[in-house]
């Protein structure tokens, strides 16, 4: 991940710390910030014409201080009784001025309201609605977050957490009044974190699969020597018990689109029994994307299985109890992320539980059903294995192809597909909900989306393909289509759809011009072969006109224009 | 009696610390680095923050709060933060006072 994101931080409080560490090269992504200067933040807030608001940035960070934006919840601080429709009604406000931001960034990040857990306030009355400082507190950062709750722009993060995770430590007053900073560093790297976690789960670059160890990872015991009735799992034993709960957290990362799949040092039919016959398992054998149980040498089985479901090594997390597997993985294969485990497996939910890298910013259905649909994927390898050639294969799916515009139905995943897909992708460009409405809104951009079912599934929205008009020709922007659907001509498909749409232009010829990422060598490899002329110089693919471009597919296909 | 040796060492863990979060302009760890004035590496900001370090750690390590953030001992032409070395001289007079 070599991009640097630009932000631009404005706050209440000076920002200089918390930038230092943001811009820090430990953790990627890498950032670059522009700070609003100490007592600027509602100018910047408020006047379109600002400075700092002439420049874009792919996010910004509005973090300020619950007194700062409401006069009466400072004078609830010090003890004086305030309307709460007042403080609500300033909320609100300052919402609506957060609003005006979007104009100059991509993604808002609002860190919520928090105060020092040093002031006792009212103590046992903290939480009486109305009069209690935690309890208003609660209900603004509520109101905050319900404010953005359809804005797919906005994200309102738990700073609550952050200040937990760090304890006392997390403020200074001699900080406040010296620098004007209201938390510790500590607080800031806990943030930052979070931000960075949010912006690779932006771009696409979150984890997409969990691998696991079988025995003394998902359960105790070796299941080849004990036998699957004597593994410890469930039950009334406390390290049963956290196997279980384990396992739960697994099962939890799945339903927000997670992949589970196991490798093993095992006997493959042992193995698979202990998963099927226990009666306290949680994940069952349909949870698991795959498997490679087997004596062979672990990275070998990763890379295999990896191939197998189309995703990159970069997106796999892999968790084994035993060091010197984890040492083998991770000297072997550098891009798969091996976190240490504990050897105590109570800890080893706590371990799961605090890994950040699984993070997206929404969950469409097709997220919580991909287990199922890599499922019947393997179904149909199972007759493309028995069928002679790729065309027979594809006639015997019954596949169903829809051509649609983008809608209020299908902006989400739209925008999500675009966002995450890093394989077959021409240009790898990222856009957020309203840029893309914004890009749509120009006559001479065009832009259709891919949907595609068989008999043996549904694999929702799966395909994006746009092109601009410059002059006489017109030029791909987007050609984006999910791994699960490779090698089923859909990509021949897509690009004569674009001809097709753009030759009732009158225009004369469609060119691609490939930007190279780390990881979209599949898409070069798929135009190499598209049969489109090749310009090695400017990596350029050209179809002129003067001829159809062909293909032969045999695929229900329906074209929607709503 | 603390001895210097001990505060020294915090004070360098301290510039560890310091040169973990500040990537661009490091602290060298040796006893003549200036910390104030002219030629000094920490800016206002820096020199709150490694201040405000030093006073946790030696909080944590000694058990005694000391404060170093007087206005007046800070921006003293001659004073402990001179230098490294002095700022060790003035800690170890000061934990010896308050034990």
């Amino acid at each position: 991940m070599n991009k640097i994101f630009s932000g631009l931080l404005v706050s209440d409080f000076t920002m200089d710390n918390f930038s230092q560490v943001l811009k820090h090269k430990n953790i990627f992504p890498l950032i670059d910030t522009t700070i609003t200067p100490y007592g600027e933040f509602m100018s910047v807030l408020l006047d379109p014409n600002h400075v700092l608001r002439k420049k874009k940035y792919d996010f910004v960070i509005i973090w300020t201080q619950p007194h700062s934006i409401s006069e009466s919840f400072k004078d609830l601080l010090y003890g004086k009784n305030v309307d709460i429709d007042l403080i609500m009604n300033q909320v609100e406000q300052f919402a609506m001025f957060l609003s005006n931001i979007k104009s100059v960034v991509k993604f808002v990040f609002i860190p919520t309201w928090v105060i020092p857990s040093y002031i006792h306030g009212l103590g046992m009355l903290n939480m009486k609605p109305k009069i209690g400082i935690s309890a208003v507190l609660m209900q603004m950062n509520l109101a905050l977050a319900n404010y953005f709750e359809n804005d797919p722009s906005f994200f309102v993060l738990d700073a609550q957490r952050w200040l937990t995770e760090i304890g006392p430590k997390a403020f200074n007053p001699k900080l406040w009044y010296m620098a004007k900073i209201p938390f510790t560093n500590d607080v800031f790297a806990q943030a930052s974190q979070d931000i960075k976690s949010a912006l690779r789960g932006l771009s696409g670059d979150a984890k997409k699969l969990i691998i696991v160890d079988l025995d003394n990872t998902l359960w105790g015991g070796i299941v080849g020597d004990d036998g699957w009735e004597k593994l410890t799992l469930g039950g009334h034993s406390y390290a049963g018990e956290a196997y279980a709960d384990f396992q739960r957290s697994l099962k939890a990362l799945k339903e927000k689109g997670v992949l589970i799949a196991i490798v093993s040092k095992n006997d493959e039919q042992v193995a698979l029994e202990a998963i099927e016959k226990h009666p306290e398992m949680i994940l069952h054998k349909d949870d698991f994307v795959g498997w490679r149980i087997n004596w062979g040498d672990k990275a070998q089985n990763i890379v295999d299985l990896v191939s197998d479901l189309n995703l990159g090594l970069q997106s796999v997390v892999f968790f084994d109890d035993n060091p010197s597997e984890r040492a083998r993985v991770r000297e072997e294969l550098s891009e798969v992320f091996v976190p240490d485990l504990p050897n105590d497996p109570m800890l080893y939910t706590y371990t799961l539980q605090k890994l950040n890298c699984f993070d997206a910013p929404f969950i469409s259905k097709e997220d919580r059903e991909r287990t199922s649909l890599y499922a019947a994927e393997k179904k149909r390898i199972a007759i493309r294995q028995r069928v002679s050639s790729v065309d027979s294969w594809l006639e015997k799916l019954d596949m169903h192809i829809t051509i649609s515009t983008v809608n209020k139905t299908n902006l989400k995943r739209t925008v999500q597909l675009l966002n995450k897909t890093n394989q077959m992708n021409l240009t790898t460009r990222r856009l957020s909900e309203e840029e893309l409405v914004v890009w749509l809104s120009d006559k001479n951009h065009f832009m259709r989306v891919i949907n595609v079912s068989d008999k043996f599934g549904d694999f929702g929205l799966v395909g994006i393909f746009s092109f601009e008009i410059l002059e006489s020709r017109a030029r791909f922007v987007d050609f984006v289509l999910s791994c699960r659907v490779f090698g089923r001509k859909i990509e021949e498909l897509m690009v004569q759809a674009a001809c097709q749409n753009a030759q009732k232009r009158d225009l004369l010829y469609i060119e691609a011009v490939y930007e190279k990422t780390a990881k979209n060598k599949p898409c070069f490899d798929f135009w190499k072969r598209s049969g489109f002329d090749y310009n090695e110089s400017d990596k350029r693919f050209l179809w002129d006109f003067k001829k159809d471009y062909p293909i032969n597919l045999n695929a229900k296909i329906d074209e929607k224009n709503e | 009696m603390i001895d210097k040796g001990q505060v020294m060492k915090i004070l360098y863990h301290v510039v560890d610390l310091y040169n973990k979060q500040e990537e661009e302009s490091r602290i060298s760890k040796e006893p003549g680095t200036k910390l104030v004035g002219e030629n000094a590496v920490l800016d206002s900001l820096g020199l709150v923050n490694f201040i405000l370090t030093l006073e946790s750690e030696l909080k944590e390590n000694f058990a005694s709060e000391i404060s170093l953030t007087d206005e007046n001992i800070i921006s003293d032409q001659d004073g402990p933060f001179q230098s490294i070395d002095n700022l060790a001289d003035y800690i170890v007079n000061k934990l010896n006072e308050v034990i």
